[in-house]
Formats: structure tokens, sequence, C-alpha cells
């Protein structure tokens, strides 16, 4: 696209693919260092209580059990994330079922468990609210701590706002035609394949864990502050995580590892159940109400995105991310975006992969397209051609003064890429018109268009690179495997900017003792622009080192001197005149190292970019059963510039699939005493091999003017497509709008038989 | 009370005391050293724990250590002969498959069986044949693409 690229943009195989195929790659609960012991934590039953008494005798008693915590024998600190410290070491008053109690350390799981279950603990049940609504109600159960938050509505930065771009009164007032939808998504566990891990080792006065962590430094901050260390006596360290999707950060969990391993003298490793890790974090139940005005024509006058977060009963929430959705999709007058969040008596709400614009743009998008409808668009294609936002338009977003400007907006090529793909133009038949009929079956074709961050304003990160005497290289930098690839796209990065072969490069990942800082973690798809921005700096200030050193070498000018794969070239030759190796092997007669630094922040780039995208579904819904089939998806993104297009198609293929599960699978279902009905992976049903469709990945790389090298982050936009796209569909195939996720058999079935069909 | 027992991993034997409720996958990751096989759900949901018995795919979370003496155990650890890979692992690393990694030892383990029982399986035949092994990664697509890409490999030797 323009600019001659050597390594980024090439499928290379990834680093970890070898380790992880012949399982010698290490997770966390691979790794059983000497005399360690098993931690296992006691969970409350109920989802509002306070502990009355609780006694550990005979949990102690037990042979092989070697320390029992409780809130009498830990700090009575509380820590949190993010501005909101609500989460004491462990609780004397529990906020959802699954609540830790108390932690035991014991010679195995087994005895673990036992002894857990050996914790003798008389609770007071209080009065509980499991709705946003309920909590708010007058005279509802205060269920934050009061030092926190005074009501259940935790108010303050990133978790509840309102935010208004012109007036949207003024908007609605103006409008010919207003629509207003309120939408409900279930709560959603993430559900990795690993389950949450901790291990935690002491030695001479220094913490080391091991943990399944997406924001190792975040962590270090609240160990430290914790147990009362300067951080240099903390070190976090997450290899290896068997998938994250914005869940795995926080918790109790290295807590209490480090509390069990500090009162025994030995290493512990904690390691969640399935049922545990359904329990630790979710995408927060949300109630959305979406209110648009529109001119005539259809131009939107005003969008106004109103969400309230049933936040758990404590809150790793980032609330904000949604605005984009709001206000970076569609051309209007006036925006306005509400979020807040409130605490509830469920399990903690929290980080998800596509944040709360999952629940936007499953609002806004369901919303469009019965707008296109209403107002005579021959189809949602037009809508969306109509009104999508271009490049340069104000992006809503403003730091340090200044309004920052989208950096483009390739939907539209996105939408004619994806549209062949499904074949449209054959298959769309108008609206309410189903593709095909046979039977009880009906074939629907379903549109979304969709946007998401990629890169957020907290997003901050740096990268050290070090050169090697024989000319490999370490890039150290806090990004953290979870899957998406990241260590292996770094190293493309860094072998670009630098010269350096990418298979001359180390990559250190994720460790609090070597890596840069980064206290956003591992978020907003912000690796591919911010992290890399940091590494490619990181690489230029080697490559310059290099060529000066080959420069006063060669006795040419620096600047007509370049470095590919390697070889040191005169700009224009064809033949190298040196090697970085040959320049590195001169280290020893006393020259000065090479070793290169880069560090920015997302919140000092001029403009702001995001991920347009265009989904298109074709499903298949039996009208006996209700039962929904997705045969083909199509998601086309705009990518900027595909920093490994193989791991770019896997970020896709995976989004998508996770996002079509959601939409049609799952949810957690609680009584009415907060209690899950469905924890277990059994009956809580993630989409397998068979219920996947054929699904298209495209990439539209059309380049963006401010990214390094023009790439634009993948990792969460596929997801948030699906719940609009597959409801558009089922519309198209059987005449019903669905304000709901999931969208179950059940309740397909229902709303037929409620029209008597 | 805790018995002796002989296990034949990967063509080794492997001596061991283990109760006679451990599961075969606690006895391999816990007391054996082998941590290649995973343990996502503990409960014979998720398959991501899938070993071979004497070539049959089986949950190892769901298998008794003691009622396996005496049988051909394969783990993830075995599928390669030394530092030659096996075809399906191969493929997965061509194609882009592995993104965290979790759930690809029982997937391997699977779909080996798979192309032992029908060295030609159609792409709905591999579906059905995975459709245990949970993934949150990859979406299957290339897990799919991969294993009907080792067939026809394995089928031209």
């Amino acid at each position: 696209m323009g600019q001659k690229l050597n390594v980024v943009g090439q499928g290379i195989i990834r680093f970890d693919a070898d380790e992880k195929v012949t399982g010698k790659a290490r997770f966390v609960a691979d790794m059983y260092p000497p005399k360690m012991l098993y931690g296992v934590a006691k969970r409350s039953p109920y989802a509002h209580a306070r502990i009355k008494r609780i006694d550990t005798s005979r949990a102690e008693a037990l042979p092989g059990v070697r320390a029992v915590l409780t809130y009498k024998n830990v700090p009575r600190t509380r820590f949190g994330e993010v501005g909101v410290v609500d989460c004491p070491v462990l609780p004397e008053r529990v906020r959802f079922v699954g609540d830790e109690v108390a932690a035991v350390a014991a010679d195995t799981e087994e005895i673990g468990r036992r002894a857990a279950d050996l914790i003798e603990v008389e609770y007071e049940e209080l009065p509980l609210a499991v709705t946003a609504e309920a909590a708010l109600a007058p005279g509802a159960p205060l269920i934050a701590p009061p030092e926190t938050s005074p009501t259940n509505l935790l108010a303050g930065p990133l978790r509840t706002m309102s935010k208004e771009i012109g007036s949207v009164a003024a908007g609605f007032k103006e409008a010919d035609h207003v629509f207003e939808e309120t939408y409900h998504t279930a709560a959603i566990p993430h559900m990795p394949l690993e389950p949450r891990a901790c291990l935690a080792q002491w030695d001479n006065g220094k913490l080391t864990v091991w943990t399944t962590t997406q924001k190792p430094f975040p962590d270090r901050l609240n160990l430290a502050k914790v147990l009362g260390l300067p951080e240099t006596k903390v070190r976090v360290i997450a290899p290896y995580l068997g998938g994250g999707f914005g869940g795995k950060s926080g918790g109790r969990r290295a807590m209490l590892a480090a509390l069990l391993a500090k009162a025994t003298g030995r290493p512990v490793s904690l390691r969640f159940s399935k049922e545990e890790d359904m329990l630790a974090r979710t995408r927060p139940e949300t109630s959305t109400r979406i209110k648009v005005g529109l001119t005539r024509d259809g131009h939107f006058t005003a969008i106004e995105g109103d969400i309230t977060a049933y936040g758990g009963g404590y809150n790793w929430v980032l609330s904000t991310t949604g605005e984009e959705g709001v206000y970076c999709l569609f051309r209007s007058r006036n925006y306005r975006y509400n979020v807040r969040t409130v605490y509830t008596n469920q399990p903690p709400g929290g980080q998800f992969r596509g944040v709360l614009n999952g629940p936007i743009m499953c609002g806004l998008c369901r919303l469009s397209d019965r707008i296109a409808e209403e107002l005579g668009f021959a189809s949602p294609l037009d809508f969306a051609r109509q009104n999508h936002v271009r490049g340069g338009d104000d992006s809503g977003y403003e730091t340090l003064g200044r309004k920052r400007p989208i950096s483009g907006c390739h939907i539209e090529e996105c939408i004619e890429r994806g549209a062949k793909a499904i074949g449209w133009a054959e298959k769309w038949r108008g609206w309410q018109q189903p593709v095909a009929v046979d039977g009880p079956k009906r074939i629907g074709l379903g549109f979304s268009p969709l946007v998401h961050v990629s890169g957020m304003m907290v997003t901050a990160s740096a990268a050290v690179v070090h050169l090697n005497e024989d000319g490999t290289a370490y890039l150290f930098t806090p990004v953290t495997e979870m899957g998406q690839g990241t260590i292996t796209t770094q190293a493309q990065v860094l072998a670009e900017a630098s010269g350096i072969p990418v298979t001359d490069i180390q990559v250190v990942f994720a460790d609090t003792e070597s890596t840069p800082v980064d206290s956003s973690g591992q978020v907003a798809s912000s690796t591919a622009t911010v992290r890399s921005q940091a590494t490619k700096m990181a690489g230029e200030d080697v490559k310059k080192q290099l060529l000066e050193r080959a420069a006063a070498e060669l006795d040419v000018a620096a600047k007509e001197l370049d470095i590919t794969h390697g070889r040191i070239y005169l700009k224009g030759r064809k033949e190298p005149v040196s090697t970085i190796k040959t320049i590195m092997a001169k280290i020893s007669a006393g020259l000065v190292p090479i070793t290169g630094r880069g560090a920015t922040s997302y919140s000092t780039w001029p403009q702001v970019a995001f991920n347009y995208g265009a989904h298109f579904a074709l499903v298949e819904v039996d009208t006996e059963t209700g039962k929904v089939r997705v045969l083909k998806y199509v998601a086309a993104h705009d990518i900027g510039q595909s920093l490994n297009p193989v791991i770019v198609d896997g970020q896709i293929y995976g989004g998508a699939v996770m996002g079509l599960s959601i939409a049609l699978s799952e949810g957690l279902i609680f009584d009415d005493k907060g209690r899950p009905r469905n924890l277990s992976s059994a009956d809580y049903r993630l989409f397998s091999a068979e219920d996947t469709p054929e699904v298209i990945p495209i990439q539209v790389e059309s380049g963006d003017p401010m990214t390094p090298y023009g790439a634009k982050g993948q990792g969460e936009a596929a997801l948030v497509g699906t719940a609009p796209c597959l409801a558009n569909a089922i519309y198209n195939a059987i005449g019903i709008r669905f304000n709901e996720i999931p969208l179950t058999p059940e309740k397909v079935f229902k709303a037929l038989r409620a029209q008597g069909r | 009370m805790p018995q002796e027992i002989t296990l034949k991993i990967n063509g080794q034997s492997y001596p061991v005391s283990v109760a006679p409720d451990e599961t075969l996958l606690d006895v391999l990751r816990d007391k054996l050293g082998l941590t290649g096989t995973k343990k996502g759900c503990d409960a014979g949901d998720c398959c991501a724990c899938t070993v071979l018995i004497d070539g049959a795919c089986v949950p190892s979370c769901l298998t008794l250590a003691v009622s396996v003496r005496g049988r051909e155990i394969t783990t993830i650890e075995g599928l390669a002969e030394g530092e030659k890979l096996h075809p399906l692992q191969q493929a997965f690393i061509d194609h882009g498959t592995v993104q965290c990694g979790f759930c690809i030892p029982g997937t391997l383990l699977t779909a080996k069986a798979l192309l032992d029982e029908n060295p030609h399986p159609t792409e709905p035949e591999v579906r059905h044949y995975l459709n245990g092994n949970i993934c949150r990664c990859t979406g299957y697509t290339k897990i799919v693409e991969a294993v009907l890409d080792a067939a026809a490999t394995m089928g031209k030797r």
C-alpha cells in the first residue's frame, strides 16, 4: 500500500508455534518449582452477606495443610484498578456468589479443597440487589464499600460519565423522525480455555509471581501496595496465557498466592477451576438505550447512547469505551454518551473484548437497520454508505485541549468487498424477504457496519532493544502473549524499523523486572498502534547508531547507508558493504554498546485511529425449534496495514466466532438470590467446530496517515459486529426484531409462538 | 490407600504411586512432569486434556490412572518422533492455526485419532470428530484447514 515493507506485512510463522504444537510451551499451571504447595480459595455461597464467624481450626488440623488465610490475618488494605479501590485482600462482607472468603495452602490440591470445605463460616445474609434497577432503587442495600462510593452508582472517570457534543435535545427537536429502543445484553464470562492461575515465590524478601495477567504492571502496583514493598521487590511475569480476552488481570489471586507463600515459606500455585474462572470476571450485563433523531432523508441530527452497566460486586470496569460507537461510526450534528456503572451482587464486571462498545454496536446497528427499512432505503448498505463518518471528521476525543480528527475511515471498501463475498446482490430480495424458504426453515441475510478503537487515550508504552555481540538482538517489550501473536508482530516491527533480521530477534515480554513500564496493559487493541510505535522508535534508534558506526568504519556519511535483513548497503547499490554482525563483532574492542529506546502515549498523537468494519451473515432459522444456524459469515475490516496477515486473519476468525457464540448461545443466568444457574462448561455452551460456519475474513489495507506503518488493531473489532449482524439477518428471515442477546432457540421459539407462528 | 502402578506413556514405562481416585490428567501433570496435556475444565466438557489410549482419543480428566495400567498412552509429548514433527503438527504451524495454544495438544491428538481411523475425512467429518475440542481463540477454520491438509500430506506418503 504505497510504502515498501520488508518484514511488516509478511505472514511469517509465529515464534511460539513450534513449542505450542509440541506441548513444550509453559503456562502458569505448568510450573512446578520444588516444594510447591497448592493454593485453594473458599468461596461464598451467598450473593450478599456478612461473615459473623469464621473458624479455620478444623482446616488447619487437616494433615497437609500449611497455612490458612481469612480477613483476620491478612493486611487490611483495599486495592483495585484505575482509580477505584474497592477490593479488600479478604472481605468481612461478601458481595457476590463466589466471592473469596478464605485461602488455604496445602500439599495437594485435593487436600486444599477438603480443607476449604472444613472452614466453617457463619453468614448473616443481607438484602441483595441483582439488577442495576434494584441497586439504584431507594432503600437499596449498599454494595460498594462506603469509602469507595456512597451509593451503588459508582461515580468517577472511566466508570460513570456523560459527555455531549453539541446538544442532543436540540437535535431531537429538529428531527423529522425520532427512534428509541432499549436493548439488554447478558453477563458474559470470558471463558478462556486456560483458567486463571498464579504462582508466587519469595526469595530473600523479594516476591516473584508468574500469573495469568494482561496487565503485569498494574498487578505489581497492587501487590507492592498491599505488601508494603517497593516495586523493586515485586516481580510480576506473565508467561504465555491460554487466552485472555480482556479478563485476565487484577482480582485477588496474586495477593492470596503471595500471602500464602509468605506464610509458608514455600512457592504456592493457586489455580482456578473452570467454575471459579467463570465467576472471576464478566462483560457486565447491560441495559443499553439508543435514541436517535434523523432528518426526512435519513441523516442523523442526534445520536444518544445510554448504558447502564450491572457492574458486579467489585469493579474492574473501564466504562468509557463505547463512546466511539456513538461518536465515530455515523455522522451526526449532535451526540451524547451516558454510561452508569452500578454495583450489583453479581460477579465483578470488567474489561472484555470489545468492552461496552459491544452493547453499543448491538443496539445502534440493530436500530439503524430498522431505521433504514422504515425510512425507505433499498437496503441497509445504502443507509450505512450515506451516513458513515469520513476521515478528518471530529472524533469527539480531545486531549491537551485539542480536538482529534478521525485518521481515516475505509468502511466503503469493507462494504463493497464484504457484500461481494456474501453474494449480497444475488441474495438480497428486500426487507423481510428471506433469501429462501424451505418448509419451516427460513434463510435470512443481514449486515452491520461497525467501529472499534485501536488504542485509547490511557494507553502508553515503551520498548528497549539491546544488540548482542553476535548481531542478534533482544526486544524488551511489556506486551503479553495471550494468543494474538504480539511477540511475533512486535519482532516484525523491530526488524522493519532497524534492519535486524527477524530471525535474529529474541522477544522478552511481560516481565516487570526487565521490560519497560506499561500501566495500561494489553487492552483496547492498542498493541498494533501504541506498542508498535514504541518498538518502531526503539528500532529506529538502534538503526541510527548502527549506521553511525558503519559510516565511521566505511568513511561515508551515515545518511548514505541503509540496513535491511542484517546487511548494510550504500543507498541505491545492490551489494552490501557490511553487516550488522560485522559491526557488532567489534564491540569487544571497547566501543559503546548499542541499545535502543522508544516510548509513546496515545494521548499525544494528533488524530485517533479506528478499525471500521462491515459484517455480513447468512443464517437459517428453523421456525419449528427456534434454532438459528449461521451458514456463512463475512467480516471485512479496515485494518490499515496488516502487521502479519495470517495473525490478523486469526483475530478476525476468532473475534467473529466468539461474537457469534455470545450472540446466540451465551450469558450467565442468575436466580433471585444472585446464584448463577449455568455455571459449568456443560451448561454454558460455547460454539464448537460444528456450530461454526464458513467465516471469510477480509483485510482492507488502505493505510493510515498516523499509525506506525499504517497499522491498526484487530484484537477486538471483529467481535462487536456480530450481535447486530445476526439480529438483522434473523429479522430478514422471520420478520422479528430482537432487543437482547443471547438469541437462544428458546427466545426465538417463544417470539414466534407469541405471533401465532 | 495408594497403589504402585506402572503407566506406559509414549513408549516409556513410568512407575508411579497413585490413589485409586486420581485422574490420569493429574498424574501426568502433577506427578510425571508431563505438562503438555492441559487441564481446562476437569469435567470432560472441553477436551483440552485429550490423550490417546491404545490409539483412541479419551479425556484424561475423566480417566482414572489405575484403569489404564498396561495400555499404550500417547500424550502430546509423544506425537513427534524426536525432532521430526508429525504432519499434523507441521500443518498447524504452516496454516497459522495456533493462537494461545491451550487447546492445541488435545486437538492434535483428537485429529490424529481421526486420521488414523479415517485417512480421508471430509470437512463436515473433521468438524464432527473435533466437535468436542472447544477453542475460544481461533474460530476453528484454521484447525479444520490444517487437519485436511495434513490428511492430504499423509495420503501422499
